[in-house]
């Protein structure tokens, strides 16, 4: 083999390497297909909101139950379900605009998550793992719950695809259509809880909002309609995870720091070529124009 | 299709936008509804779709209350209310329109095609069906709304400034295509600032300065007294005054 394919396949030939790409890419295909929806309908917020204010489920499943992956999951799944229940409440029962609920809800949670942590001695290393996933130390169980996960949310977004675009293009229309844009919302919440429950134990639910967000961020630069962002996304995505594994891989580094890292220069990247193209473009523009006059 | 709005008031922020608003619209003809700015011209069509929360009042359909027929009313928010980065083409935006008459997880069917072809090539826009929404001008992005209601199929158009930064063929397209939707059996009203085209436009006129100032025939209301008095008060927002219509009437 080459000195290259040494460098790019080599690392791979692990078993708990091969684990966490499969991880990650899972991560990855779930991200970008609800994240799509996320960056369209505007609910950036609600999505770093839900990914950090899972925290306290996470800790009381973990001290109560052990750090099990279902009962995690499970404990995250609660959180999810009582913040989005209590930013609907501040919503509903006070003049605050929806991001003031959003941001009570998530710091409040991110508390409690940080005083449960905090009460608990010994168990600081494993719960560094829920914020910062443990890419390199996924179980056969989790991937097969990610791959569920995957499968749901690809469903969900085929199912709802007129509904979510009603919604995020115009959401008056959505509601003289008669497409229950409530409904709606809240499908499309439970699909964001989804990704984000299931993608934590991978890349971290501090950093699960990175691949939530960024990749369809980039997709949104470079693609003209919703699905071809979902793909263009999906690509970003799955392309962050690998790089990101190589660089932990090659560089020692937390493997999903990396991921998310590379994630968001891809993003920095792909607007840094695409202004630069509009700025050539402009300036050839003004040249031919000045030619012809 | 009567579209009857009795004692709508809408307050904003302990502001009164509108008082105590009635009027009807008909089958057949177009409505417009003119008056400075301020006037809360707007904020009739929204409490008349349910977008904002009135304090008082009715608004019914033939008779039902608005949420039984909400398939029926298409209503095009002003252009610039829209995000035009966002990724659909020109035929998607119109397809949305056929979203009511389609059941949920059912696929287009050749209906649903045909009605967007048949919009698009009514407002002129068939060339341009895969473009992006973004590279089209004022006018295209105003006839490709104007094409997701023909789409919808709906008898009551409610349209807010749809002339607003659009270039003067599409206004004469507009125009005509909603006075011959009217013809044919339409309810359409619209929201315009402009007194010379709404005069040439309009059937009905409905004169507002955040109350009924006057309503009827076009030929009965749209005269210098009844426009003196809507547009003499204004209404706090700065600008229009008394002689501002008559520049626009001189146009």
């Amino acid at each position: 083999m080459t000195a290259l394919g040494d460098l790019l396949l080599d690392p791979f030939a692990a078993t708990f390497m091969q684990r966490a790409l499969l991880a990650g890419v899972l991560a990855a295909i779930t991200c970008s297909l609800v994240g799509t929806w996320v960056v369209l309908r505007g609910l950036t917020f609600m999505g770093d909101a839900l990914a950090h204010g899972v925290l306290p489920g996470i800790a009381v499943a973990y001290i109560l139950l052990g750090g099990g992956g279902v009962a995690t999951t499970i404990g995250a799944a609660v959180a999810a379900v009582v913040m989005i229940a209590g930013v609907n409440v501040v919503q509903r029962s006070s003049h605050l605009p929806e991001d003031a609920g959003i941001g009570l809800l998530f710091i409040g949670m991110l508390a409690l998550g940080v005083m449960i942590i905090s009460r608990g001695t010994g168990y600081f290393g494993d719960l560094l793992g829920f914020l910062f996933g443990a890419a390199l130390g996924v179980a056969p169980g989790a991937i097969a719950v990610q791959a569920v996960a995957a499968v749901i949310a690809l469903g969900g977004v085929v199912v709802f695809h007129r509904a979510f675009l009603a919604l995020s293009f115009d959401e008056r229309k959505a509601q003289g259509l008669g497409l229950q844009p409530g409904r709606a919302r809240i499908a499309l919440l439970i699909l964001i809880a989804l990704a984000i429950i299931s993608s934590f134990r991978t890349v971290g639910n501090l950093l699960v909002y990175g691949l939530l967000i960024a990749p369809p961020a980039t997709a949104s630069l470079l693609a003209r309609r919703v699905p071809a962002m979902m793909a263009t996304s999906v690509v970003v995505a799955v392309g962050s995870v690998y790089v990101g594994l190589l660089l932990s891989y090659h560089l020692d580094l937390a493997a999903g720091a990396a991921m998310a890292g590379v994630a968001v220069a891809a993003f920095f990247g792909v607007l840094a070529v695409s202004q630069g193209r509009a700025a050539w473009r402009r300036r050839r523009g003004a040249a031919a124009g000045a030619t012809a006059l | 299709m009567t579209l009857t709005v009795r004692d709508l008031s809408v307050t904003y922020h302990n502001r009164p936008a509108i008082h105590s608003v009635a009027f009807d619209a008909l089958s057949g003809s177009v409505t417009g509804i003119i008056g400075p700015n301020g006037a809360g011209k707007s904020t009739v069509l929204k409490a008349v779709m349910g977008l904002v929360r009135p304090d008082t009042g009715t608004v019914r359909v033939d008779g039902l209350p608005i949420d039984r027929v909400r398939d029926t009313i298409a209503y095009l928010p002003q252009r610039l209310a829209l995000d035009w980065e966002y990724p659909a083409q020109v035929r998607d935006v119109v397809a949305m329109g056929r979203h009511a008459h389609r059941r949920f997880g059912r696929r287009r069917g050749r209906a649903d095609h045909d009605a967007i072809a048949s919009a698009l090539d009514r407002v002129g826009l068939s060339e341009l069906a895969t473009r992006h929404i973004g590279e089209l001008s004022g006018g295209q992005q105003q006839r490709m709304l104007v094409a997701r209601a023909l789409a919808q199929e709906a008898s009551t158009l409610l349209l807010d400034e749809p002339f607003v930064g659009v270039d003067a063929a599409t206004v004469a397209l507009l125009s005509t295509l909603l006075m011959s939707l009217a013809a044919d059996g339409a309810c359409v009203v619209v929201v315009h600032h402009d007194l010379a085209t709404t005069a040439q436009m309009c059937d009905h006129l409905v004169l507002l300065n955040q109350r009924i100032v006057s309503q009827g025939p076009t030929a009965r209301v749209f005269t210098s007294e009844w426009l003196d008095r809507t547009y003499a008060v204004d209404p706090g927002a700065s600008g229009t005054t008394a002689s501002s219509w008559q520049a626009g009437r001189g146009s």
